[in-house]
């Protein structure tokens, strides 16, 4: 974050101005600050000075007018760190995909002195570049960049110990062990955090994810431990780190002893804190569940007392929901003690449940919305099967006992169905979590069967194949609805049922024997799905959201889809590519179906990257001395942009959200191609010996 | 005894099935290759395993690191 701008002038130096400031935005945006009178050179401190400022000079009765651009900020780049062109410096080749430029931005590090050593990424924002010593490795330093690739600042230190990292995304961090010097960035302002060595530790909190929704993370500051010791983990403190201006503020105490957990989550505005007291003798309980605003203010308290609680399951599920179900490791006689967490209607729910021989195990369910996912599946259901002990099976546990406690996004309370009380069954203990839970089960006559919970509803249906027939089932989810695949015949044969969204069998693909075991493949997208199956002859079929059951199609042997990529809607592209290697057909299924069939021109030798709404084929034409060749297409398989490159060697190519990138090895030289629907641009690096990296966090992590 | 907590993570058919904690109590050093073996029994179903991977952070750890008595470790199992 800015602290303020700094307005200068050669010929103006010393002259009285009366200056008026119109920000672009912010909390004043649009409105006419009067700064008042200033002397030139004057300062605008303000963590928002980007604007116009209009400064009249009055000895020359004259307007001045300067413009301070807002930085760039949410910019998709790719890149490439290697020795600049007729330089000892690192370049960055910088691909911008948002102004669809490429540039070559020296970093002003020399090769001679610093070895690259990695690169890390804020999503959509700047990266961290990180250097060690030629001459010392200990010799340590890391240069911080905005959005645009440009540099904030940079730290150098001499430390034989350096941790490096993106949290989540969110954040940039090196820490400077020896020294005690944290730095880390948001992508528009670098701060520090420092710390005696001598007497000190620290350890940013990261037990279950690193940041919260609002860019929040925590430090833990640990005492070093005296030459005697700790009898535990030793005493500590934690800090809140303000994500608006990076400052550092007090959070928790404890001694030795004790042990605090803070669990926090890109899904949620809330700090969920759980309290361990350690005894080596008697053992460890959790004494208290806490959950706080990432301010640090109290929401609410649940004391854990009147058994002891020393285990727990949770998830955090949806946006701003938590499910914890503590629990006791060495005696199953305590209940399990449930809390539920809503914190954008600050509602506590506190229930629990029997354990005992009868519901020893637990399994628990849900999805945060950070990552991404191509299925349309509602993130805010959690899911909580506890279940008695008992065989593994090919279709599931054995279970004479089996509840299932869940609360679909639209619910503000449990409820539980009973798929089993005191007689046998089998069931999986994961399932299919979206509006509905859907899992795997036989319901105790010996067929093969899905049990699905709606809100308000359930229904257990035959998929008509004997449970001691099946060697292996798999099943994709479909947003609410299933592809079932069940192996018979040690895998020889393969039977697929389509699920719709109510649990009913649509449509059955039955009992194809196969030319060699396993000899069928399904890939899912959304709601979208293709199965090869190598039978006597190979075929194919797919389903899109508006299928109602299986649609016979040409076989193809490959099929790419994109790979994970951040998005605000945590929902990315379904479209699938539709390619047998070898050949020069190919389709795509996407939304509303299967396009035709298109023609990709004939190569020796190709790549295909499948993007948010594009893809890209990358060919040696060996029509044309395999000169290598760039074509960029849509998922209607229109060509949008083409480039006949001037090489025939090897390349690499990425293909995140909006970003198509193809890289060109020569002996001594490589060329990054941008690659875009309208611009199709390169730069050129030394080889010397790279880094590269995508500003996405998702996608570098999921 | 010092708490080092393991976030374990099991995918299947790129979907996360199980998340758990698994907290060690020890003040001896673990490696990674104890510590991933301890949790692999612990798993009550039977699994085919595709690809392990232990994290500190942001680093991956091998099979001879030791892991630091630190948060931020987790293990992904991903199994077929």
């Amino acid at each position: 974050m800015a602290i303020g701008a700094r307005i200068t002038s050669e010929n103006l130096s010393g002259k009285t101005a009366t200056v008026t400031f119109i920000p672009y935005t912010g909390s004043t945006s649009g409105t006419t600050v009067n700064l008042g009178e200033n002397v030139i050179p004057f300062n605008n401190i303000t963590t928002h000075p980007y604007g116009v400022y209009n400064i009249y000079v009055p000895e020359y009765d004259y307007t001045y007018t300067l413009n301070i651009p807002e930085p760039e900020v949410d910019v998709q780049t790719y890149v490439y760190m290697n020795r600049m062109n007729d330089s000892d410096n690192y370049a960055a080749a910088t691909l911008n995909f948002n102004t669809f430029t490429a540039e070559i931005i020296d970093l002003g590090v020399d090769i001679n002195i610093w070895n690259n050593n990695n690169i890390y990424e804020i999503t959509n924002s700047g990266y961290m570049y990180y250097f060690r010593g030629v001459a010392d490795s200990n010799d340590r330093l890391v240069v911080f960049t905005d959005a645009s690739n440009n540099e904030i600042t940079r730290y150098s230190g001499t430390t034989g110990n350096a941790s490096r990292n993106t949290l989540d995304g969110g954040w940039t961090t090196f820490e400077d062990v020896d020294n005690g010097v944290l730095k880390y960035s948001d992508g528009t302002s670098v701060y520090t955090y420092t710390w005696d060595p001598v007497t000190h530790y620290i350890d940013i909190e990261w037990d279950w994810d690193a940041i919260s929704s609002d860019n929040t993370f925590i430090i833990k500051k640990w005492e070093v431990a005296p030459l005697s010791g700790w009898t535990n983990n030793g005493p500590g403190q934690s800090y809140i780190v303000n994500p608006n201006d990076g400052t550092t503020s007090l959070f928790k105490t404890w001694t030795d002893g004790t042990y605090i957990r803070h669990h926090i989550s890109p899904s949620s505005n809330a700090i969920h804190v759980i309290t361990e007291t350690q005894d080596n003798v008697t053992g460890s309980t959790y004494t208290t569940f806490e959950i706080y605003d990432t301010s640090g203010n109290i929401l609410e308290t649940v004391l854990l007392t009147g058994a002891t609680y020393n285990n727990y399951y949770e998830e955090f599920h949806g946006t701003n929901k938590h499910t914890i179900v503590f629990y006791s490791y060495n005696d199953i006689n305590v209940p399990y003690k449930i809390i539920h967490y809503n914190s954008d209607t600050s509602t506590l729910i506190q229930t629990s449940h029997n354990r005992g021989t009868e519901y020893q195990n637990i399994n628990m369910q849900g999805y945060q919305n950070f990552w991404s996912n191509s299925v349309d599946r509602n993130n805010g259901a959690v899911v909580i099967q506890l279940y008695s002990g008992g065989n593994w099976t090919s279709y599931g546990y054995e279970v004479t006992f089996c509840d299932i406690m869940y609360m679909f996004d639209n619910q503000s309370t449990f409820s539980t169905y009973t798929f089993a009380d005191d007689e046998s069954k089998k069931i999986n203990s994961w399932g299919q979590l979206s509006d509905i839970y859907r899992v795997a089960c036989d319901n105790g006559d010996g067929i093969a069967a899905v049990l699905t919970i709606m809100s308000g509803s359930t229904r257990i249906e035959s998929l008509s194949v004997n449970v001691t027939d099946v060697y292996q089932y798999n099943y994709w989810s479909l947003g609410n609805k299933s592809i079932y695949q069940i192996f018979t015949n040690s895998a020889n044969n393969v039977t697929y049922k389509y699920i719709n969204e109510l649990g009913v069998v649509t449509d059955t693909l039955d009992d194809y024997g196969l030319i060699t075991s396993y000899a069928s493949n399904v890939n899912t997208q959304g709601q979208n799905g293709y199965i090869s199956i190598q039978s006597e002859g190979n075929i194919g079929f797919y389903v899109y959201s508006g299928s109602t059951g299986f649609t016979q199609t040409d076989y193809y042997g490959n099929i790419y889809d994109t790979p994970p990529y951040d998005t605000n809607t945590f929902k990315q592209n379904s479209d699938m590519v539709l390619f047998t290697d070898g050949q020069l057909d190919f389709r795509v299924l996407n939304s509303t179906g299967l396009t035709q069939s298109f023609s990709f021109p004939e190569y020796s030798g190709y790549s295909i990257n499948v993007g948010a709404t594009k893809f890209m084929f990358v060919y040696s034409d060996y029509n044309d001395n395999n000169l290598v060749k760039i074509r960029l297409y849509d998922f209607a398989g229109t060509l949008l942009n083409s480039e006949t490159t001037t090489w025939t060697n090897s390349w690499n190519t990425y293909g995140v959200n909006e970003r198509f990138v193809v890289n060109n090895y020569t002996s001594n030289t490589v060329e990054i191609y941008l690659v875009s629907e309208n611009v199709i641009t390169s730069v050129t690096t030394q080889d010397y010996g790279s880094e590269e990296e995508v500003n996405d966090y998702i996608y570098n992590n999921d | 005894m010092k708490i080092l907590d393991i976030d374990v993570n099991i995918i299947k058919n790129k979907q996360k099935i199980k998340r758990f904690k698994k907290t060690f109590y020890t003040n001896e050093s673990l490696t990674v290759e104890h510590v991933k073996s301890v949790i692999k029994n612990e798993i009550t179903f039977p699994f085919e395993v595709v690809k392990e991977d232990f994290y500190y952070m942001s680093d991956e750890l091998k099979d001879t690191d030791s892991v630091p008595f630190l948060s931020g470790n987790e293990l992904i199992i991903t199994i077929k």
